[in-house]
């Protein structure tokens, strides 16, 4: 699409923002330029620190205190860098509304929602309460919130995840703005949800024909859904172009490693992803150089010294700030990750004891009101050698079943056997001498390390338990280390929080790793990184994996990251498997209609596949206080019968080594031809 | 949990406790002499002291004594003064009135400038407002109130003459004068709350300032004063309202100092001689109240909580 200026509804020309700190002035913004037109959607992408969101709280008017803001920022010919001048406070919140990342944090938790609601629009609008109570019920109905008259009293958290998201858009919507701001505003919920909520913004923006930006750090949730994407790098536009060009001709190496970086669904399994070395730029000052130099493999001297300017090729619309391009006629980006594949993981042949066994584990909460049942009786095993992933929404148990399996919470009852040995029977003593057998990487890593501690003495406390002292100790500390990529020499006396997410995502796989165990179990652990940080974790555990025959379970939100890793996968429903097969097989394939839902919901890097497609997953995650009767899965399955609902299908075995537990499993591509309603069931 | 439920489950709490309380101090006065020897004087020997005791009904056993006066206590009679026989609700609901009525006013001075003034410096810190008000709060703070009290009062009864030095008009009689007379040592008692409130609240409003939603809100276009109104003062609250519960307590410990100093003829004095004169009756139905008066403040407090966030009820 090419792109009018005279049409320009919003107008930013060398935009900057200073922010001074005490190791002296940052720019999250240094020198934008970009345009958007009435109407038209803009995706908006970045890693963390990329400045996509100082820019979007630029044109909201919300930046921080302490900040300033230079260059040109008109809405509509309305200046908006000026401060809070009358004509631009009847834009904010007005013309431009913002629908922000997490709606737990971003409504308030003791206003109830239709004050929420309501107030943009007394405000702008100078509405009555009467007419202002109307607007908000015709706003909830139109986000597609049941019941909204009931939902006026109420307050946030009595609301689901996915229903809250939609009370934040009916609230950005409240005075019919012409350009709707998406601030990473699906980032925080699961993969069907995150589809409703894409869908419905599609529809609100295609209806009242407004202009939206979509801020990501996922290429997959703008690629099919906006005109137009900005890839920002700290705090500048790297490249900008129509949607299908960027995904097949980037010209800017960051872009190109960025969709790299990205596993896919379509790409061969334990594949090694490119990565892209180093991490995030420093945000301090504002140097004469490409940001991107340091990380960059094309980088040439210019690139170190010389600021490169957005620039157009042609009237394309295609613009990018790269000194040494790539030639537009390059492989696109993400057929590089394919050249290189890990050697496949040892399976072990059948008949070989299982290393880790998980028999009938059920774990429960007790909470104010009842009980949560978290998981309700799993069952599998995991020859030596083979990386089984878990996926599944949150509060599926996937998290849950992890701890428990090493121990890290109580299990109601079942057993996890270790090479036999039942780990959940087994003396606090002797389980304490059996932990170096089974280790575990959690989601945070910034985290899970102690904050008091340094790099070197967060690795050493388990060899210390397991009474390892002295030269032995710190050899296999730095080992442990640099088998990680973490110089000890550099690193090792730093704190956690002085390091890069990647870095201590390395450090606690380090800490995990130094003990040497058989069994690692992963629990989200790239969830809190940026893709490329990630790309360069899970080459890491692959790696790792492939070296040392380690067995693991990779739990995981992120169906083409567990896909990418596993050999096998399972996948959880509100506490139970309902689905265990080999994962090209499970993937292509699905048996469970969870599972075939699922996986038309992952968000697809790719602007020439149709999300419409695929079936959509309606409603919300009923509560573990009470799940359904029989099929967990039955009210919200598309093919849901009385049979569903009076017995619960077991996981037997529905096609040589898949597993599925489904009345009528789906076979092949095709829709369920309405099977009698007897003849699949085995009990 | 049905709101219902709440406050029942918390009223039960509260009889407990003033239970518990009652019965406490009623063991401690049994220990040592009786207001027998009081009575009688130091050259009383232990034969008429045992008489008199006999009379008084303090030879009964000590569950005896403390379960008949509960049962008069639940039928609203404390009693009578053993020395005096003024009836004890009489001795009560003439201290009380000028305690509570000093702790009252002494409460609201406090809230009434620490609130507006936290909202104001939270949205301003470092400003000149910020700096004065936290420089002058650590001094009220760090000042005992009897310094603070002589202080006022040089400055605005003895120099300038505005207030009476001392003295108490009853609200029935004058409500001006009663003003006039209450104002300085309700100012006494509401300095170091004042201090404290504002400080707590402050750093409570800085927090929220912070939050998501606060964004959200700025981006909704409102204007600050409605965002720090509507938006950010009322989850701003919690530790302020628990602490203005738990600072009864003290509130009427620094009633008790500022009676003494301002001569008022509040509770204070009438519990410390009391205790003085082992007059059992009078403390208990002083305790009682006291005690009373702490449990049912906080009580209010935790069903404020969940009248402030909606969130605390039901977890």
């Amino acid at each position: 699409m090419t792109h009018d200026e005279a049409k320009s509804l919003l107008r930013i020309r060398d935009l900057s923002v200073r922010i001074p700190t005490a190791r002296g002035a940052i720019w999250p913004l240094d020198g934008v330029d970009l345009d958007l037109g009435a109407g038209e959607t803009l995706g908006l992408v970045g890693e963390s620190g990329s400045g996509k969101s100082m820019l979007v709280r630029s044109i909201m008017g919300v930046t921080p205190a302490a900040s300033t803001l230079s260059g040109e920022l008109t809405f509509d010919s309305v200046d908006l860098a000026g401060g809070r001048t009358e004509q631009a406070r009847g834009v904010w919140g007005k013309r431009v509304a913002m629908v922000f990342q997490d709606s737990m944090t971003s409504l308030n938790p003791v206003v109830r929602i239709g004050r929420q609601v309501s107030e943009g629009a007394r405000r702008h609008l100078g509405l009555t309460a009467a007419q202002a109570r109307e607007r908000t019920l015709d706003l909830l109905d139109l986000v597609g919130i049941p019941d909204p008259r009931a939902r006026l009293a109420q307050y946030p958290h009595q609301l689901s995840g996915g229903m809250r998201q939609r009370v934040a858009i009916a609230m950005a919507l409240a005075c019919d703005p012409d350009l709707l701001i998406a601030d990473e505003a699906t980032t925080a919920l699961d993969v069907t949800i995150q589809r409703q909520i894409l869908d419905l913004l599609q529809e609100i923006q295609a209806t009242r024909r407004m202009a939206m930006i979509i801020v990501s750090h996922d290429l997959g949730v703008v690629a099919s859904r906006t005109d137009r994407i900005a890839v920002m790098y700290g705090g500048r536009i790297a490249e900008e172009s129509a949607t299908g060009t960027l995904f097949a001709e980037a010209r800017h190496r960051y872009t190109r490693a960025l969709l790299g970086a990205l596993p896919t669904l379509d790409m061969p399994r334990h594949s090694v992803l490119p990565t892209v070395p180093g991490s995030a730029p420093d945000p301090v000052g504002r140097p004469r150089a490409c940001r991107f130099a340091p990380r960059c493999p094309a980088a040439v001297d210019r690139c170190r010294t010389e600021r490169p300017r957005l620039l157009s090729q042609g009237d394309s619309g295609h613009r990018f700030a790269c000194f040494v391009p790539v030639e537009p006629d390059a492989a696109p980006a993400s057929a590089h990750a394919a050249a290189v594949a890990a050697p496949p993981a040892a399976t072990a042949a059948a008949g070989q004891p299982p290393r880790l066994e998980v028999r009938d584990l059920v774990c429960r909460y007790r909470v104010p009101g009842g009980t949560i049942h978290a998981v309700s009786g799993i069952s599998f095993a995991m020859p030596p050698g083979e990386t089984l992933g878990v996926v599944g929404e949150s509060g599926c148990g996937k998290s849950s079943a992890a701890k428990a399996i090493v121990r890290l919470q109580q299990a109601a009852s079942g057993s996890v056997l270790l090479d036999g040995t039942d780990l959940l029977t087994l003396s606090p003593r002797e389980m304490r001498r059996r932990r170096t057998r089974i280790q575990i990487v959690l989601q945070d890593p910034i985290a899970s390390l102690n904050p008091r501690k340094t790099v070197r003495g967060c690795v050493a406390e388990g060899l210390l338990i397991q009474g390892v002292r002295g030269a032995e100790l710190a050899a296999k500390v730095d080992d442990a280390l640099r088998g990680v990529g973490v110089d000890p020499d550099i690193h090792g006396g730093k704190k956690a929080y002085q390091l890069s997410g990647g870095q201590a995502q390395r450090v606690a796989i380090a800490r995990a790793m130094a003990l040497d165990p058989d069994v690692l179990v992963c629990d989200e652990p790239v969830s809190a990184l940026d893709v490329s940080v990630q790309a360069q974790v899970l080459n890491l555990l692959e790696r790792l994996k492939a070296e040392r025959g380690l067995t693991m379970l990779f739990v995981s939100h992120d169906l083409s990251v567990v896909r990418n890793i596993s050999d096998r996968v399972a996948v959880m429903y509100l506490g139970t498997i309902v689905e265990l097969g080999d994962a090209d097989q499970v993937y292509s394939a699905p048996a469970h209609p969870y599972t075939r839902a699922l996986i038309g919901a992952v968000p697809v890097p790719d602007p020439t596949r149709d999300h419409a497609s695929t079936p959509r997953l309606e409603g919300q995650l009923p509560s573990p206080l009470s799940p359904p009767s029989g099929c967990r899965f039955r009210t919200r399955c598309p093919i849901a019968r009385q049979e569903c609902a009076d017995n619960e299908p077991p996981l037997v075995e529905v096609a040589p080594g898949r597993l599925a537990a489904c009345h009528f499993p789906l076979t092949g591509s095709a829709e369920p031809t309405a099977p009698s309603p007897r003849a699949r069931v085995r009990q | 949990m049905s709101s219902t439920t709440f406050v029942a489950k918390k009223l039960s709490h509260l009889l407990a406790v003033v239970l518990l309380v009652s019965l406490g101090v009623t063991a401690l006065l049994s220990q040592g002499g009786t207001v027998a020897a009081q009575i009688l004087g130091p050259n009383a020997n232990a034969g008429q002291i045992a008489e008199l005791e006999r009379q008084l009904g303090l030879d009964r056993p000590f569950a005896e004594r403390y379960l008949s006066w509960l049962a008069d206590a639940v039928r609203g009679d404390l009693g009578e003064s053993l020395l005096t026989h003024v009836p004890v609700t009489e001795v009560i609901a003439n201290g009380f009135a000028v305690t509570f009525e000093l702790m009252v006013l002494g409460l609201g001075i406090a809230l009434l400038v620490a609130v507006p003034l936290a909202a104001y410096t939270a949205r301003n810190v470092g400003g000149k407002i910020d700096t004065i008000a936290t420089g002058v709060s650590s001094l009220f703070m760090s000042l005992p109130s009897f310094v603070l009290a002589i202080g006022l009062l040089y400055v605005f009864a003895v120099r300038l003459g505005m207030l009476p030095v001392s003295g108490w008009v009853p609200l029935t009689e004058d409500p001006v004068g009663n003003l006039r007379s209450a104002i300085l040592p309700s100012l006494v008692l509401a300095l170091h709350p004042m201090a404290t409130f504002f400080r707590v609240l402050r750093s409570d409003m800085i927090t929220t300032l912070q939050q998501d939603f606060v964004l959200t809100a700025r981006a909704k276009g409102l204007n600050t004063a409605y965002i720090l109104l509507r938006h950010a003062l009322r989850p701003s609250l919690t530790t302020l309202v628990s602490l203005a519960g738990l600072s009864i307590g003290s509130l009427m410990t620094g009633a008790v100092i500022s009676e003494v100093i301002f001569r008022l003829p509040g509770m204070g004095s009438a519990i410390v001689n009391a205790v003085t004169q082992r007059d059992v009756p009078i403390v208990q139905g002083l305790v009682l109240l006291v005690a009373l008066t702490y449990v049912v403040v906080n009580t209010l407090v935790d069903i404020l909580q969940a009248v402030i966030d909606p969130r605390v009820q039901t977890s």
